[in-house]
């Protein structure tokens, strides 16, 4: 087996753990809708499963760095390797994940009235859209998890503050900016997002797993700058 | 068997220069003492060899290939930190199986019977690893790595006496039965003296010694006697290292032991004897 999947077996490894915890609970919690439905008088709806996916994969995009890339310098790793390695990890978690609710999603709905993220968006769901748009959506999560910790990993003191700072400074440029063009930017954004992610016209979530796969590779390719000279920090 | 190439390496962290063009050759199959006062670039120094921080001139090449994100040669090293790298919620057996993984000539029994030597719990997660077991597990893992070169950054941090006796017997026993290069940066030096072939010795980043201890040990003495004596047998002599206590002098004279004067040393009464290394770089690094 060579090194890069070495590195992403170890990854897999750190993840399942968490990965294990995360599905007991969304197993419980279904359950107990379940359960709540059949007792209920009245038609109990339930849907968005996959919002919480989203706020793990990108914790595990945050988490995936450092601890992995500290052990991986301890067997003299190559941070080229280790980049590929931990990439290949990360989409093999979103597969793996985006699965796992598309599967629990069929369950779901064919007991309860459940709808997915997929379906409340775009109005109807196939199992196929479904499983690749979430697909998608998890990948770019789990990417912008990582790229969010390389910058924190590579910033110092008044780095740490400018990526703090940034994101929150250019939502107040961008309210700003909207008011004086009457709300010509906030249009112009929503336009291009729903263009992009398929919710105009036709609406297709193929349209949308394609967005999201290449906003997650620009992602993907913008953490290999900070990572091709990271030192091993304590 | 590889050896190391250091070509005009310097290294700066902001405007602190810690290492200043460094050039030297480490031969294979040897154990190196590297050796430099707090702040020498010790550390630096083996950070750089396992491309853990960059240079900012220069390089380190090993069998002609640089280090640089270099796979094959980053594999042929296994790099004792003295800090822990490893992740402290796993467990040591679990560390062993993953290194195993990372270095295909890892020995897991050679592992488990130096972690029964030691004492060492492999059921244990490394964060409850007190420091001396936390040195010793990573020392395990150094060794049963098999790597062609292994370094070591300060491996006895933490241990009692026994157990550095005993990892010193087991590296010269690993050694002796597979012989590498090794490299131990320590403060010890004393300890590790009787395990060393050759010396690196840095001062303020710059190499000022690299030498094999029999050599440089050869290249003075140690003249100790009544104090006016000595002042006159080291006249035109160079010197270094002067200790008193009371009226008894000691100096580590620089000259080779086969030019010492026996006759001289009779007439005032002067004891020679071996230099000790520890003394020697307290007068070379001061």
């Amino acid at each position: 087996m060579g090194t890069t999947l070495k590195v992403t077996k170890y990854q897999l490894y750190s993840f399942y753990k968490a990965v294990l915890v995360f599905y007991i609970i969304i197993l419980m919690v279904s359950l107990g809708t379940i359960a709540l439905a059949v007792k209920a008088t009245e038609e109990v709806s339930f849907g968005g499963l996959g919002t919480a996916t989203i706020i793990f994969i990108s914790i595990a995009g945050m988490d995936c760095f450092k601890t992995g890339f500290k052990f991986m310098m301890a067997n003299n790793v190559s941070r080229r390797r280790f980049y590929y390695g931990n990439l290949i990890a990360l989409v093999v978690l979103a597969a793996f994940m985006a699965l796992a609710d598309t599967a629990l999603s069929a369950i779901l709905s064919s007991v309860i009235r459940y709808q997915s993220l997929t379906g409340q968006l775009y109005g109807f769901s196939n199992y196929t859209a479904e499983y690749l748009w979430s697909f998608g959506l998890y990948t770019l999560a789990a990417c912008m998890g990582w790229f969010i910790s390389m910058l924190y990993y590579r910033a110092d003191g008044v780095m740490k503050m400018v990526v703090f700072i940034t994101p929150l400074a250019a939502g107040i440029m961008f309210a700003f900016i909207d008011r004086q063009t009457g709300g010509q930017l906030g249009r112009t954004v929503i336009g291009f997002i729903g263009r992009a992610m398929g919710l105009t016209g036709g609406r297709s979530p193929f349209i949308g797993f394609l967005s999201l796969l290449i906003a997650a590779a620009v992602l993907a390719v913008l953490c290999y700058i900070p990572i091709r000279r990271a030192p091993v920090k304590e | 068997m590889k050896t190391i190439e250091v070509k005009e390496l310097t290294k700066y962290y902001k405007t602190n220069k810690a290492l200043d063009c460094l050039n030297f050759t480490i031969e294979p199959g040897k154990i190196y003492g590297l050796l430099g006062r707090n702040g020498a670039g010790k550390t630096t120094l083996l950070n750089l060899m396992t491309g853990r921080i960059f240079p900012t001139e220069g390089e380190i090449r090993i069998d002609g290939e640089n280090v640089h994100e270099n796979d094959k040669v980053l594999g042929s090293i296994f790099y004792m930190t003295e800090k822990n790298l490893y992740p402290v919620e796993e467990r040591v057996k679990n560390i062993f199986k993953w290194s195993r993984r990372f270095y295909p000539k890892f020995d897991m029994e050679y592992a488990r019977d130096l972690a029964d030597k030691f004492g060492l719990d492999t059921n244990k997660k490394v964060k409850n690893l007190s420091t001396g077991y936390t040195s010793i597990f990573k020392a395990v893992t150094a060794l049963a790595s098999n790597a062609d070169i292994m370094l070591f950054d300060e491996p006895v941090l933490g241990l009692d006496a026994n157990h550095r006796d005993m990892l010193y017997k087991e590296l010269l026993a690993n050694y002796a039965q597979n012989p590498r290069t090794i490299i131990i940066s320590t403060h010890l030096i004393e300890e590790v003296a009787r395990v060393l072939e050759e010396v690196i010795i840095i001062k303020e980043g710059k190499l000022i010694v690299k030498s094999p201890v029999e050599e440089l040990l050869a290249c003075s003495y140690t003249a100790t006697g009544e104090a006016s004596k000595i002042d006159k047998y080291i006249e035109g002599r160079k010197y270094t290292g002067i200790e008193q206590t009371g009226n008894l002098k000691s100096v580590i004279v620089l000259e080779d032991i086969k030019e010492r004067n026996t006759g001289l040393a009779k007439e005032l009464g002067i004891d020679f004897s071996k230099t000790e290394l520890q003394k020697l770089f307290i007068s070379l690094t001061n």
